[in-house]
């Protein structure tokens, strides 16, 4: 095994996580290698200050303070759930909104008839131009005649051609 | 008494079972919790809220498995939840707690190396990322096996052994500053 390749697994080899095969190989190495048995027991030496930093640092619960947080986890699990308050007074918002729904589909349908008009919705324009048609039956509409004009540029002389709907020729000016 | 009867026992709600199944544990879980978030009542928060999950779904623990590496998985992933909510850096590391151990006298040379090697351990344990930092103290402070670290986090032991290398490196680097 290579330094460079022995250099990547001394982290693991420090803390004896490698997998043997492993191990074994990289322990042949650091025993012949001055540079990376250097690195080796740097490895060990940082791990070894900080896992008894990591000791001392360990505190434990004082007898009294253990008991009352497992109290509390015990009591907050089998704490019961709340009650539902009975039939009449629960939530009574939701049951008003059942009894208008309810009325509403009712009304719907015995008399659909009712709820009609307010699908049917027309603008105030077409309700009124369906009461009052804004051409009169008598006379012909405006769009019913069709005025062409045509204009010399030479001589200024201007025809007007006056054709039905039917492009049928009326008169011209 | 043995675990599997504590276990039935503390299923059918009753507490002293409950807390004899966890005693063993409690140290551990507390002192895992600080070392992710390095303050004392914020590890005491993370391990009641533990605490609290564990009783509840303890229904749901299955027992061919192992009941520590479970009760670990809870605690960390409750301390994991605690830092992603957390945006802050880690508050100041209490400084009452001093670097001797128990009983052991020390002269003011000694004590301000050791104060001065004890912060520095903190502060690699601060840059090292969520995930570094659970395998590390997992596999490094609490003394589980690579397969173990590996049930309790969830990931693979190929997985572990990368993030474990990552933190060692970090860690000798910071030292070494």
């Amino acid at each position: 095994m290579k330094c460079n390749k022995v250099r990547r697994l001394l982290p693991l080899s420090a803390g004896g996580d490698l997998k043997t095969g492993q191990a074994m190989k990289v322990e042949d190495h650091i025993r012949n290698c001055p540079e990376c048995r250097r690195e080796y027991e740097a490895y060990r030496s940082s791990l070894e200050k900080t896992r008894i930093v990591l000791r001392e640092e360990c505190r434990d619960w004082s007898e009294e303070e253990w008991r009352r947080v497992v109290g509390k986890a015990v009591v907050s699990r089998s704490a019961p759930s709340p009650v539902m308050a009975p039939w009449p007074f629960r939530q009574v918002w939701a049951y008003v909104l059942m009894a208008v729904l309810a009325v509403s589909a009712a009304w719907l349908a015995v008399k659909p008839s009712a709820f009609a008009r307010y699908f049917q919705m027309e603008s105030a324009v077409v309700a009124q131009l369906r009461q009052e048609p804004f051409w009169d039956e008598g006379k012909k509409a405006a769009q019913d005649v069709i005025r062409m004009t045509m204009v010399s540029r030479e001589s200024g002389l201007k025809i007007v051609w006056l054709l039905d709907k039917n492009f049928k020729w009326e008169n011209d000016e | 008494m043995k675990e599997d009867v504590l276990l039935d026992r503390a299923l059918d709600g009753d507490e002293s079972a409950f807390e004899l199944l966890l005693r063993p544990h409690r140290r551990g879980m507390l002192n895992i919790a600080y070392q992710m978030c390095l303050d004392w009542e914020e590890a005491r928060e993370i391990c009641q809220d533990a605490l609290f999950k564990i009783f509840k779904y303890l229904h749901s623990f299955k027992q061919d498995r192992v009941f520590k590496t479970w009760l670990y998985r809870i605690t960390m992933n409750t301390a994991l939840d605690t830092l992603k909510k957390r945006s802050t850096q880690a508050k100041i590391v209490d400084q009452k707690s001093v670097f001797c151990a128990p009983g052991e006298e020390m002269n003011p040379e000694n004590i301000f190396l050791s104060k001065e090697l004890k912060e520095r351990i903190m502060r690699c344990l601060r840059s090292l990322t969520p995930r570094e930092k659970s395998v590390f103290l997992l596999r490094d402070s609490e003394g589980f096996s690579i397969r173990e670290t590996a049930e309790i986090l969830g990931f693979s032991s190929s997985s572990i052994r990368t993030h474990l290398s990552r933190a060692r490196k970090k860690i000798r680097a910071q030292l070494e500053k």
